[in-house]
C-alpha cells in the first residue's frame, strides 16, 4: 500500500468535497468548542475557587463536636478544647503533610469600633471574634508586618496620650505600667470584606470598602477592647482597650472576625483566661503537599480525635467537578451529533463514489487503502474542525474576559481570567473533534471497502 | 516452454442461493500462456464478464482451482491480490470508467497512485508517452466529456499500459464506439500485441478483433464450447 498514494487520493478528494465536508465539520468544530470552553471555564473557576477562597491543599482541623460537648459536660471552663503540642507534632510528621500552622482564638470576650476613616462615622460590634495565627501561615507580602509589636521595645507609659500620635499604651491587666506599642497588625477575610460591601453597607448608607482594602489597607485602624462585652465579662483580667491596624485582606484570615498574629492572641489569652487557655492551639492549619493527600490525612486525625473544620473545599471541588461534567455531557452530545453528521456525509459521499471505488479497487487499491482513505477524510476534517474549535473556544474565552474586566466591579475573588487552558485541555478538544469525526466515519470507511469492484465495473451479465 | 500465465482447473462460478442458485460459469478448463491474444466469444450472459473478473483477481468466490500469474486468488491476501493487480493485470472496460473531474492525463496515471513503482514525474512521462502513441498527444488536459467514446477508450487503454502490465484483460472494448473508433481501437490492440507481446484476453461480440487474435475461445452457458487457435 502507497501512503503517497493515500496522501494523493485524500487531498483530491477534500478539494472536490470541501462543501460538504466543511458543512459535516461544522458540527465538530461548534461541539469542540463548547467542550473546551466549559472545561477551560470549569477548571479556571474551580482554580480560583479552590486555590483561593477555599483551598484545597490546606485542612483546618479542630477537635471533634463530640469530644467538645463532653469536656465542656465534664470539666466546665477548666479544659477549653484543643491541639496539643504533642499531637501537632504527630501531623506534621506525616508524609502528606507539607507544613502545619497552629491557630489560637481570643477565649474571652471583647468588643470592637472603627471605620471612621473610611465609612465617614464610627462602626463597632458588641461582640468580637479573633483568631491568633503563625504569621508563616501568611502570605510573604503581609507577612513581614504581621507581627507582634510587644516584641519590640516601647517607651513606658500609663495612658495612650503619652505614646506617639497612632500608638497606644499596652499596659496588660494587674501592671503598674506599660509601654507604647504600634497598632497590633489584623487580617480580615474577603468574605467579611464581601458581606460588609454588600450586606451591611447598603443598609445603613455606608460606602463599600473593598477597594480601599485592596489598594491600601493600612488607612483602617480600629479599637479593640478586651475583657468586656454585650454577653459578659473575662473570668480573669481587667478590661483596656488596645488598637490595631487592618493591614489587608487574606485568605488565612477568619471569615467573621480579625486574625492577629498567634503571639498577640497567646498574650492575650494568658491575661484574660489563664494559661491553659494559651497553651492549647484551638485548631491546626494542614498544608498538604498535594491536594489528593486529604483524605489520609484526615484519617490520621480523626484517629486524633480531630476533624476538619470547614468541608466547603470538598464540597465546591464535588460541585464544580458535577458542573464540569454537566457541561462536558452537553458538549459530548454536541459531538455525538456531529459524528452523525460526519457519517450521513461519508455514507453519501460513498454511495456516490461507488464506481470511482471500485475503479480504485481494479487498478490496485486494496480494501484497507479504500477504508483508510474514508478513515484519512474523517481525520482530517475531525482534526481540522477540533483545531478550529480550540481556537474559537480560545477566542471567546478572551472575550469573556474582557468583557468582564469592563463591565464587572473589582471584587475580591475577582481573577484576571475566568479560564484555564492547560496543554492537555487543548489536546482533548482536538482528540475529541478527531475521534467523533473516526468513530462518525467508521461504518461509511467499512462500507467502501466493500464495494464489489466485478459486481461495480462489470456488465453483470455472467 | 514458458509455464502458463492462467490455469484454471473445473474452475465454477456460481451466484445466488437454494433454488434461485446459477452457474455462470461451469467446470472451466483452461490454460493461457504469455503472448497470447485471445477472443472470448460468447452471447450475453455466457459467462465472459465473469471469467473477465476471475482473471482480474476481482473475484474469489470460485471452485475448482485457479491460478493467475502464480497467484491462486482465494489463497492470497486482498493486499496481495491488489498489488498483482496494479503490478500485472491491465483493465480495459466497455464503459470506459474514466474519472469525470480529471484530464487525460490524471485519468491515465490512475494507476500510479497505488504503487511505489513509478514517482509521480515519471508517471506522468509515461502517460504523455502512452497518450502521444495513441494519437491523443496535445490532449492531455481534456476532461473526459470533451472527448469522443473512441478518445475516452485510448485514454483507459493508455491508463491500462501505464504499469506495462503482462496480462491485458479487456471486457467489450468497442461495444460503446461507433464502427470507425472500434476499428481503430482494434488496429491499436494489434499493434500493442505485435509489439510488446502482451498477453490480451478481449470478451467481445465484434468480428473485427478477430484479426488479432491468437487464439478463439467459445463459452455458451458458462460452458467452454470451442477452443481453437485462430
Amino acid at each position: 500500500m502507497s501512503w503517497r498514494g493515500l496522501g494523493t487520493l485524500t487531498r483530491a478528494e477534500l478539494r472536490r468535497t470541501r462543501g460538504a465536508l466543511s458543512a459535516a465539520g461544522l458540527g465538530v468544530l461548534l461541539g469542540t468548542a463548547s467542550l473546551t470552553f466549559f472545561l477551560g471555564l470549569g477548571l479556571g473557576v474551580r482554580a480560583t475557587l479552590l486555590e483561593q477562597v477555599f483551598p484545597i491543599d490546606r485542612v483546618e482541623l479542630v477537635p471533634a463536636q463530640s469530644e467538645v460537648g463532653l469536656l465542656a459536660l465534664l470539666g466546665g471552663r477548666s479544659a477549653p478544647p484543643g491541639v496539643d503540642e504533642q499531637t501537632a507534632e504527630e501531623l506534621r510528621r506525616l508524609p502528606a503533610v507539607e507544613a502545619l500552622y497552629p491557630k489560637l482564638m481570643l477565649r474571652f470576650p471583647s468588643m470592637a469600633r472603627g471605620g471612621k476613616e473610611v465609612l465617614g462615622q464610627e462602626l463597632g460590634t458588641h461582640e468580637m471574634l479573633a483568631d491568633g495565627v503563625d504569621p508563616e501561615l501568611v502570605e510573604p507580602p503581609l507577612r513581614a508586618r504581621f507581627t507582634d509589636p510587644w516584641s519590640a521595645e516601647g517607651k513606658p507609659c500609663v495612658t495612650d496620650a503619652e505614646c506617639a500620635d497612632r500608638d497606644y499604651c499596652e499596659r496588660p491587666s494587674g501592671a503598674a505600667t506599660g509601654r507604647c506599642s504600634r497598632p497590633v497588625p489584623a487580617l480580615v477575610s474577603r468574605y467579611l470584606v464581601e458581606l460588609f460591601d454588600h450586606g451591611v453597607a447598603p443598609a445603613h448608607g455606608l460606602p463599600a470598602v473593598a477597594g480601599e482594602l485592596l489598594s491600601h489597607a493600612e488607612v483602617i485602624p480600629f479599637t479593640m477592647t478586651l475583657g468586656n462585652s454585650l454577653l459578659g465579662r473575662a473570668p480573669q483580667g481587667s478590661e483596656r482597650r488596645v488598637k490595631l491596624q487592618v493591614i489587608g485582606v487574606s485568605p488565612r484570615a477568619i471569615d467573621l472576625g480579625v486574625t492577629v498574629p498567634l503571639a498577640v492572641a497567646r498574650r492575650w489569652n494568658t491575661e484574660y483566661a489563664g494559661a491553659a487557655a494559651a497553651a492549647r492551639s484551638s485548631s491546626v492549619v494542614v498544608q498538604l503537599r498535594r491536594g489528593g493527600d486529604a483524605s489520609r490525612v484526615l484519617e490520621a486525625a480523626a484517629a486524633r480525635g480531630l476533624q476538619p473544620k470547614d468541608t466547603r473545599a470538598r464540597d465546591v471541588s464535588v460541585l464544580t467537578a458535577g458542573i464540569m461534567a454537566l457541561l462536558s455531557l452537553v458538549s459530548g452530545v454536541i459531538l455525538l451529533v456531529a459524528g452523525l453528521n460526519i457519517a450521513h456525509t461519508l455514507r453519501s459521499l460513498v454511495a456516490e463514489r461507488r464506481q470511482e471505488l471500485a475503479l480504485y479497487r481494479a487498478l490496485g487499491a486494496s480494501a484497507a487503502l479504500v477504508r483508510r482513505w474514508v478513515l484519512a477524510l474523517a481525520l482530517t476534517v475531525g482534526a481540522s474542525a477540533g483545531a478550529a474549535g480550540v481556537a474559537l473556544a480560545w477566542l471567546l474565552s478572551l472575550l469573556v474576559d474582557w468583557r468582564a474586566a469592563v463591565d464587572l466591579p473589582a471584587f475580591p475573588f475577582k481573577p484576571a481570567s475566568f479560564f484555564a487552558f492547560p496543554p492537555w485541555l487543548l489536546a482533548l478538544g482536538v482528540g475529541f473533534g478527531v475521534l467523533s469525526a473516526l468513530l462518525g466515519a467508521a461504518r461509511p470507511a467499512w462500507r467502501a471497502s466493500r464495494v464489489d469492484p466485478a459486481a461495480v465495473l462489470g456488465r453483470q451479465d455472467g | 516452454m514458458t509455464p502458463p500465465l492462467v490455469v484454471a482447473r473445473g474452475l465454477t462460478r456460481r451466484y445466488g442461493e437454494g433454488a434461485a442458485q446459477r452457474s455462470a460459469l461451469e467446470g472451466l478448463e483452461l490454460e493461457l500462456r504469455e503472448g497470447e491474444a485471445v477472443l472470448l466469444f460468447g452471447p450475453s450472459g455466457s459467462g465472459k464478464s465473469t471469467l473477465l473478473a476471475l482473471l482480474g483477481l476481482l473475484d474469489r468466490q470460485y471452485e475448482g482451482t485457479l491460478e493467475v500469474l502464480g497467484c491462486s486468488p482465494r489463497d492470497a491476501t486482498d493486499e496481495q491480490l491488489a498489488l498483482l493487480r496494479n503490478d500485472s493485470i491491465g483493465f480495459v472496460f466497455q464503459a470506459f470508467h474514466l474519472l469525470g473531474h480529471l484530464g487525460a492525463l490524471d485519468n491515465v496515471c490512475l494507476p500510479a497512485v497505488f504503487s511505489a513503482r513509478l514517482t509521480p514525474e515519471l508517471a506522468r512521462r509515461r502517460g504523455l508517452e502512452l497518450l502521444e502513441r495513441l494519437g491523443l498527444g496535445g490532449r492531455e488536459g481534456a476532461l473526459p466529456h470533451e472527448l469522443s467514446g473512441g478518445q475516452r477508450q485510448r485514454v483507459a487503454v493508455a491508463r491500462a499500459l501505464l504499469l506495462s502490465p503482462r496480462l491485458l484483460l479487456c471486457d467489450e472494448p468497442t461495444g460503446n464506439l461507433d464502427s470507425a473508433s472500434g476499428a481503430r481501437l482494434a488496429e491499436l490492440l494489434a499493434e500493442l500485441h505485435r509489439d510488446q507481446a502482451t498477453t490480451l484476453v478481449i470478451a467481445t461480440h465484434d468480428e473485427r478483433l478477430a484479426a488479432l487474435a491468437t487464439r478463439r475461445l467459445l463459452l455458451v452457458d458458462g460452458r467452454l464450447l470451442q477452443d481453437a487457435a485462430a
